[in-house]
């Protein structure tokens, strides 16, 4: 792997950057790896580069149906946060945000991590009564998190509709300074070129048809490509995960739902921070290109078309001009769908399966990409001990049966209302 | 915008209905066994293809459907009330 350095810039930059070498290794399937990852996304790929860096594992493929990019790593709205309120989550997360902060340099890949800020609008004293539990929750666990009143949102976030008459008026906010966005597609792109730096090949256009697992035997995985053994097998395949489980006979509590993200024309900075709204729902941010980047609530009906509908558009849209009135003469430039996981509790899983050799890695919801580098982490650990790291332990399918949910926001057992 | 035929109102969009859960999420009658209802809570088969869901019309008539909808083309084939027998005979 050549290093990407301002030195190195430098050089290329004479030679009118036509010398520089692919970023990975455009390989096909050998016919037997030591672990076979299904699922090119953000947490296959993290998974394979900690199994190669963390645990000395580099006979790996990682088999992407499609592209690397091309699923739900790339469609997310690149929030990375850990202001969750039980605890394993808030654990999970936090070390997730921990590992954010170091990754660009570790992958020698320029992630474009920018820090600026997560404020989370409460619109009455008694959400506002919420965030003061939901932060001093997170401080107990020393994640940082600070109350904000009306006048400090004003301060911060001036073209936000901080008035009496605002239709959202807002009472205050919680805020984690530490909490931020990151570039999706330089995630994706970082972690592959450093996993195949290790040696990992990563497989495009492979699609899995079929997982045959034996007692005692490895496990045989068919593919578009032909067929391919690996001793161990691990479906990270985040919107497809039911298929995949239906491969080796499980029926998962998950079920397809799609959430939708949108960015307008680009403008000049004009937004600093993630701006969230707790009681509509909505979240909004400025990328580096200068488009304001708006997502909200699920279609809120199963579908795996990857399309979304117009009204959750509208609504969007009309919540966002709401905070933000001087966004109402923007106009929209591309809007986009992702497949979701919807557990039934909220809460992702990583376990093992009924069938020997196969790990399952899904059920993210719609807040995967945050948890990219631990999931790695974690599932790599799982598949190269066979033991639940402690970080994932309350990530179980057993829990449903055991009572053990981890629900948030204790919606019940209704994936499309987490 | 998609409709949805409700069989009291007529053709609505489908920002008036709302989806409730697909029906393997129904109480059945035969097992009330503690690992049935584990599954029926939780568990979904989430294949690509038609599903029968249950749907209510909550910004019109309140009342219940059953819809048989693709989860691709979300092309539905069959939309009935449920309980119209019911109601038809009480009026």
């Amino acid at each position: 792997m050549q290093k990407y350095s301002a030195v190195n810039l430098f050089k290329h930059a004479l030679k009118g950057n036509r010398e520089w070498p692919r970023a990975w290794r455009d390989v096909g399937p050998r016919k037997a790896y030591d672990v076979l990852i299904i699922g090119g996304g953000g947490h296959g790929l993290a998974t394979a580069y900690y199994l190669a860096k963390n645990h000395g594992i580099t006979d790996v493929a990682v088999l992407e149906k499609g592209w690397i990019g091309m699923g739900n790593v790339g469609r997310n709205t690149t929030i990375v946060r850990s202001d969750y309120l039980l605890e394993p989550n808030g654990q999970f997360y936090e070390f997730s945000l921990k590992l954010w902060e170091n990754l660009s340099q570790e992958l020698n890949f320029n992630l474009m991590f920018s820090q600026r800020g997560t404020i989370y609008l409460a619109h009455s004293e008694d959400q506002l009564n919420e965030f003061a539990r939901l932060g001093n929750a997170m401080r107990v666990r020393g994640v940082d998190s600070e109350l904000w009143s009306r006048k400090d949102v004003r301060k911060a976030v001036p073209l936000l509709d901080c008035s009496g008459d605002a239709r959202f008026p807002v009472h205050g906010a919680l805020v984690q300074p530490r909490a931020g966005v990151v570039r999706h597609d330089a995630v994706t792109w970082g972690y592959a070129r450093a996993a195949d730096a290790l040696g990992v090949d990563i497989v495009q256009n492979c699609e899995v048809t079929g997982i045959k697992s034996v007692k005692g035997r490895e496990v045989r995985v068919e593919t578009s490509r032909g067929p391919v053994i690996g001793k161990k097998v691990a479906i990270a395949v985040a919107g497809h995960t039911s298929h995949l489980a239906a491969m080796i006979g499980m029926k998962l509590p998950v079920e397809a739902h799609l959430l939708q993200a949108m960015v307008t024309e680009p403008v000049k900075p004009m937004l600093d921070q993630v701006v969230m709204a707790a009681g509509t729902h909505v979240y909004v941010s400025q990328t580096d290109k200068g488009e304001i980047l708006m997502g909200g609530d699920l279609d809120f009906y199963p579908s795996y078309s990857a399309k979304g509908n117009l009204p959750r558009i509208e609504d969007v849209a009309a919540l966002t001009i709401a905070l933000f009135p001087a966004f109402s003469r923007l106009r929209l430039l591309r809007t986009w769908a992702g497949i979701t996981d919807m557990t039934m509790d909220g809460s992702p899983i990583i376990d093992f399966t009924a069938a020997e050799g196969v790990y399952l890695n899904g059920g993210w919801c719609y807040g995967g990409f945050k948890a990219t580098p631990a999931s790695g982490w974690t599932f790599a650990e799982m598949i190269a001990t066979d033991q639940k790291p402690a970080l994932v332990e309350a990530y179980s399918l057993d829990r449903f049966r055991s009572g053990g949910t981890l629900s948030e926001f204790g919606a019940g057992p209704m994936p499309q209302l987490q | 915008m998609q409709k949805l035929h409700c069989s009291w109102c007529g053709d609505r969009p489908q920002s008036e209905f709302t989806y409730y859960c697909t029906e393997e999420g129904i109480p059945g009658k035969k097992s009330r066994k503690q690992d049935d209802e584990h599954d029926r809570i939780y568990l979904r088969s989430n294949h690509v293809g038609e599903h029968v869901e249950i749907w209510q019309h909550t910004l019109g008539c309140r009342g219940w459907l059953r819809v048989v909808r693709h989860n691709v083309t979300h092309t539905i084939r069959k939309i009935v009330r449920i309980n119209q027998k019911a109601k038809a005979a009480r009026s």
